[in-house]
């Protein structure tokens, strides 16, 4: 049974490594290997500076908000969770904008979208509590008007933002993967695996709060800090996504639902299987972005989080029927 | 084990005391059940001394040492609880939630031998290892209710607290749970404080019963003593005697 399980999850990790492969060989236009192994030439540079940096990047963010989504999902008891819906990501893009707008060094601007995305969720879950209890419709509609109030915000600092900054604030709330350098690139990477190995290691406290808070303490977890030290650690994930890719919705929620059908609800199985799953559907969505309306012919691309809102917000409105049913 | 000495309760100062200085005392390896009409403060009174709620006014020992001072996980250790129904609406197998039960124990990522062989005998003992890869929310009530007796069981705690464990219960569902609660206590000398509103089954069942009326312990002690038509018709706002309803 366990080795099924583990079978499962090797074979998605291999599937990952064969996805980002196949994405930064096959996207147009396609290069072979004899191109890439070939020292100095373009595409050789176009393989290891713009394709495979985009595609590791798509994969490390698609698995972050996956990973965000999870932990979302079980502290809140709610599997229509995520950090796009409820607001957080909202908040983590509006301290980012503000610190471009203050024209703040660019390795201060993921701090202030941590430091706002926390700040926002903790908003958020207190506002959603009603006598101590958390509703599902609740916090959907707590996330929808704390949306609509950021982006409000958004636009209200974007009015006086000069040109250059204007620009960089759209790509910010549309969604987009640009390559990075390596040593950057590599810096997150670190930052994001370390925030995923710590949910890990407590993915059974994570199962037990899924239960809510009165029998999560019954079973011996200190609600109080767990939580405390859950909900900073996944707003770090979404701040580092949010201030570099922008505004990616619905990931985080479709992927753990995917990861929970394939795997089952244990939370040590469900993390592993939602950052390989949601990586590499954020990069077949980077793949539609860059192919769905013809980058040769119109010159252009669409914003990756564009296609991820169009897969996801049926999908959302699914899981939504589901959940009233049940 | 268990002393409440002059409890309070009030949830906002607008509202009345839901409890009004309640003292009572549970001995080791007995069966007790709490009784009162709805809004009596059965729940609350349960929950202030598993140490859910935050005390306001009195205390709460537990073996002498105010509850207050013990870490969550010394007290899951002293304490398992067993609530109304299943609190999840995560796709979660038996054996997984049952094995929760032993968390308690052992922190990190995985369970030790003990906890899977604990959990083994208990789903033997309770009937469920065939329901063992069952996804909870396809359980039936009645089954439901032996998952959650099978995770408190499992703590290894030495106290059971059941808040109206036979809620959406039927006759024979309801005499199964409290049948096996009665041999895990006379097995293990575990001590069980219920929330109940079954007279009949409270006098069957249990070795000593509260009555609670408006925050204040009306009775107390053996059901055949507290349990009398005079008491029940007092406490339960009756007027008829209850032999003739």
């Amino acid at each position: 049974m366990r080795l099924n399980l583990l079978f499962k999850i090797i074979a998605l990790f291999v599937f990952c490594v064969l996805a980002i492969l196949a994405f930064a060989f096959l996207s147009e236009p396609v290069l072979s290997f004899a191109d890439v192994a070939q020292a100095d030439s373009l595409n050789h540079y176009i393989f290891w500076q713009l394709r495979l940096p985009r595609a590791v990047l798509a994969f490390a963010i698609g698995a972050a908000l996956s990973v965000s989504g999870v932990s979302f999902q079980a502290l809140l008891k709610n599997p229509l969770a995520d950090p796009y819906i409820l607001g957080v990501s909202g908040g983590a893009a509006l301290g980012y904008v503000l610190g471009v707008v203050l024209g703040m060094p660019f390795f201060l601007l993921p701090v202030l979208a941590f430091v706002s995305s926390l700040a926002c969720l903790i908003l958020i879950y207190k506002l959603a509590q009603t006598d101590g209890v958390l509703s599902v419709t609740n916090l959907l509609l707590v996330g929808i008007v704390f949306n609509a109030f950021s982006f409000a915000l958004i636009l209200l600092i974007n009015s006086v933002a000069h040109f250059g900054q204007a620009q960089q604030i759209l790509y910010l709330l549309l969604g987009s993967l640009d390559p990075l350098p390596w040593s950057r690139l590599l810096l997150i990477l670190v930052f994001l695996i370390f925030g995923f190995c710590f949910l890990w290691l407590r993915a059974k406290e994570m199962n037990i709060l899924s239960l809510g808070d009165e029998d999560a303490f019954h079973l011996g977890v200190n609600v109080q800090r767990e939580k405390i030290l859950f909900f900073t650690v996944t707003s770090l994930l979404v701040g580092a996504s949010v201030s570099l890719c922008g505004l990616i919705g619905f990931v985080g929620l479709i992927v753990p639902h995917l990861a929970r059908l394939l795997i089952g609800a244990d939370h040590r199985l469900v993390l592993p299987t939602s950052a390989l799953l949601g990586g590499s559907l954020l990069l077949f969505c980077e793949f539609l972005a860059a192919h769905l309306i013809g980058f040769e012919t119109l010159n252009t691309r669409l914003p990756v989080g564009a296609v991820t809102a169009l897969i996801g917000a049926p999908l959302f409105v699914i899981l939504l029927k589901r959940q009233v049913r049940s | 084990m268990i002393q409440v000495q002059s409890l309070r309760y009030q949830f906002s100062a607008k509202q009345n005391e839901i409890l009004n200085d309640v003292s009572l005392q549970i001995s080791q390896g007995k069966l007790v059940a709490i009784c009162g009409l709805n809004g009596s403060g059965k729940t609350t009174l349960l929950r202030l001394m598993a140490g859910f709620l935050p005390l306001q006014q009195g205390h709460v020992l537990w073996k002498q040492k105010p509850i207050q001072q013990f870490e969550a996980q010394e007290l899951a250790q002293l304490l398992a609880w067993v609530p109304q129904d299943f609190p999840t609406s995560f796709p979660f197998t038996v054996r997984e939630f049952v094995m929760m039960g032993r968390h308690c124990w052992q922190k990190g990522l995985f369970f030790s031998k003990e906890d899977h062989e604990r959990v083994n005998q208990i789903l033997l003992d309770l009937d469920l290892s065939d329901f063992a890869t069952r996804v909870i929310s396809d359980l039936s009530g009645g089954e439901r209710q032996r998952v959650l007796l099978a995770r408190a069981f499992v703590q290894g705690s030495q106290a059971i607290f059941l808040d109206e464990p036979l809620n959406h219960l039927d006759i024979k569902a309801r005499l199964q749970v409290l049948q096996q609660l009665k041999t895990f206590n006379q097995q293990q000398g575990v001590t069980a404080v219920a929330v109940l509103h079954d007279l009949s089954l409270v006098k069957q069942y249990f070795d000593e019963v509260v009555l609670l009326h408006q925050g204040r312990v009306a009775h107390k002690g053996p059901p055949d003593e507290v349990l009398t038509d005079q008491n029940i018709a007092a406490v339960f706002e009756l007027a008829l005697s209850p032999s003739s309803i």
